[in-house]
């Protein structure tokens, strides 16, 4: 494929504050999902609701992985597809409705207030309707530029979390309306929708432009992906539909399609982080190879709770802070640096180099702390043990502090280098050379 | 490798005006952009059939480095100079001898440009844009790693290349940043040792 850059690279860049805005939140909120699990053990790490373990789990959903994929998504798609990134207003707007809704929600379920919930849900919904609508237009502006694993991906992503916000909004009426048959078998699907769907699809599509460009490493061959990503789009709609059906044959048979396709994409990305040609993959690929570990898990451990032999609260566990928060840190550490790099480029005399923004010791704590408490918190599920998920809660906690230093030395380090170096110069004349010797 | 060049100067050559009083083509580029095209498959196809003597006109949301060397290597001389609003409008001009060697092809959608290399003043020369990414970091740390070459790189690649510089330190090479314009970067990248 040919890559015209037509619409420059400064284009494509959200305004700094966007991303920063939502990776804070992220940053803030994966503090206080382990902290709510410190704090209450034994009603955090529960199925059901509404209560604290229905807001650790949305603490987690919306408040780091949502919210961290909003800001990623805004970002990466409009760079990797060349075109002019959503304007200020818009990434504002979705954070103060997904902010803001996610925290109301989160607030709601902790003091059980039904109108909260409501308020919550309904704001939070019109902030994921509001991207989803960001996401298809970008899409749309996008298809040209190929990459036939990723855009697919996001698409059937887009679709997942349309269905997740509509489940959202009737679950959460549901406490006052009682109006569907069976709560908990809508929960589980708005879990599945949410968790294979909307998030998992987006992890597979941008894995295949992410995992490369980490690896420095030739992507996979064109359509290499198709297989696993059809697969999966057909597991999780039958799975979901199962649910809300009431078929565990259905349910079972989308399990089994979706192991087939996770195993699918592991292979597809170990494959090609295997030709890399970067010499030290260092933290950021010990907390994803541990995630590609957890993916095929995750669904085994839902086939189990389906069949009765497994707590669901593995599942819950394997597939949440397990799969995607461990991939979600093992990416966006990587991503926080280059992405301040790339801003010095638009506002700074001299570009910084993304390794003088990192300080290795915090990542090295992460991709030890990290696994440590996702370990400690499956076997607490399993074991329905609340000293170690108290366990899990504090190692956990102490992973969050390390990544929060993390980020907040990555921001203090691009400040300083812009205090250094100063402002990038105005071009002498209109479109003109902006040379900078260094 | 320097393309044919009119743009230095600050009046137009005298071709222009001939050129832009009877184009054989115009694009837009912006436009095509916008509605999902692809302007460099749509600008070579344009400037297939343009005989000597004629010529094309484009309209970018930039200045087309890029276009502007790929049109001339396929005999085109160029002129280019900013509209407003960030818009650039560049004419371009066959010039004689080149029609039959370009005509006689078939109207083939664009293919990648091959890696270029060239001897400057300044040392060698790798020009890795026109690849997708991460195709211009591979193509450069793949001829470091080859070893060949222990003295300065300068590299042209289409954006500063965030990726590629912690690669590059971990290789115990430094970098410079030579020139920046959209769609066109030039580093200096040399071997510690150097």
């Amino acid at each position: 494929m040919v890559a015209v850059p037509l619409a420059g690279a400064e284009q494509r860049l959200l305004h700094p504050s966007v991303p920063v805005a939502f990776f804070g939140l992220a940053t803030l909120a994966h503090l206080g999902f382990w902290l709510l699990l410190a704090w209450l053990p034994e009603r955090a790490a529960v199925i059901g609701g509404p209560g604290p373990g229905l807001a650790a789990v949305h603490m987690l959903t919306v408040g780091v992985l949502a919210a961290a994929a909003v800001g990623a998504v805004l970002q990466i798609l409009p760079v990797t597809t060349m075109q002019t990134a959503p304007p200020l207003w818009a990434g504002w707007a979705l954070l103060v409705l997904i902010g803001g809704g996610g925290t109301l929600l989160v607030a709601a379920f902790l003091t059980i207030s039904v109108a909260g919930m409501i308020a919550g849900a309904t704001a939070l919904g019109l902030g994921l309707l509001l991207f989803t609508g960001l996401l298809g237009r970008l899409l749309w502006k996008g298809r040209a530029a190929g990459l036939p694993d990723t855009l697919p991906a996001i698409l059937g992503a887009a679709v997942a979390l349309a269905g997740v916000v509509a489940l959202a909004v009737l679950l959460a009426a549901d406490y006052r309306l009682a109006w569907l048959p069976d709560h908990g078998a809508a929960a589980a699907a708005h879990l599945v929708l949410a968790g294979y769907g909307f998030m998992g699809l987006l992890v597979v599509g941008f894995s295949h432009i992410l995992v490369p460009m980490l690896a420095v490493a030739e992507p996979p061959k064109p359509r290499a992906g198709r297989p696993a990503l059809v697969l999966a789009v057909c597991a999780v709609a039958a799975a979901a539909a199962g649910l809300l059906g009431g078929s565990v044959f259905l349910t079972a048979l989308g399990g089994v399609a979706g192991l087939v396709a996770s195993v699918l994409h592991v292979d597809t990305m170990v494959r090609a982080h295997a030709r890399r040609m970067r010499k030290r993959l260092g933290p950021s690929f010990v907390l994803i190879r541990v995630s590609w570990l957890l993916l095929p898990l995750s669904i085994a451990a839902g086939l189990g709770a389906l069949a009765g032999i497994m707590p669901p609260l593995v599942f819950g566990v394997l597939l949440l802070p397990g799969w995607l928060l461990t991939i979600l840190l093992g990416m966006l550490q990587r991503i926080l640096p280059f992405l301040a790099s790339m801003n010095t480029v638009r506002r700074c005399a001299r570009p910084a180099s993304a390794t003088a923004l990192v300080w290795d010791a915090p990542l090295k704590v992460l991709a030890v702390l990290h696994p440590a408490a996702v370990a400690l918190l499956t076997l607490a599920a399993a074991l329905d043990a609340p000293l170690l998920t108290r366990m899990a809660g504090v190692v956990g906690m102490a992973g969050a502090i390390a990544f929060l230093i993390h980020a907040l030395t990555v921001g203090v380090r691009a400040l300083r280098h812009r205090r250094r170096v100063g402002p990038k110069p105005k071009p002498a004349r209109p479109g003109g050379t902006a040379a900078t010797a260094a | 490798m320097t393309p044919v060049d009119a743009s230095a100067a600050t009046t137009p050559p005298s071709w222009v005006a001939d050129v832009e009083a009877d184009p054989v083509a115009t694009v837009d580029a912006a436009d095509l952009l916008a509605q999902g095209g692809d302007p460099l498959s749509t600008v070579l196809a344009a400037a297939t059939p343009v005989p000597a003597g004629r010529g094309l006109v484009v309209v970018a949301p930039f200045d087309p480095v890029p276009l502007r060397d790929l049109l001339a290597t396929h005999g085109f001389e160029n002129f280019s100079r900013p509209v407003g609003d960030g818009r650039y409008r560049v004419t371009f001009l066959r010039v004689g001898g080149c029609r039959e060697s370009v005509a006689s092809e078939p109207a083939a959608p664009a293919q990648p440009p091959k890696r270029k290399f060239w001897m400057d003043a300044d040392g060698l020369h790798l020009d890795a844009r026109g690849l997708s990414a991460p195709g211009p970091m591979i193509e450069i740390l793949r001829f470091i790693d080859g070893g060949a070459h222990d003295q300065p790189l300068m590299v042209h690649v289409p954006q500063f290349p965030v990726h590629l510089i912690p690669e590059l330190e971990e290789r115990g090479w430094t970098w410079d940043l030579l020139d920046e314009t959209p769609g066109h970067v030039i580093l200096r990248l040399m071997p510690g040792d150097a």
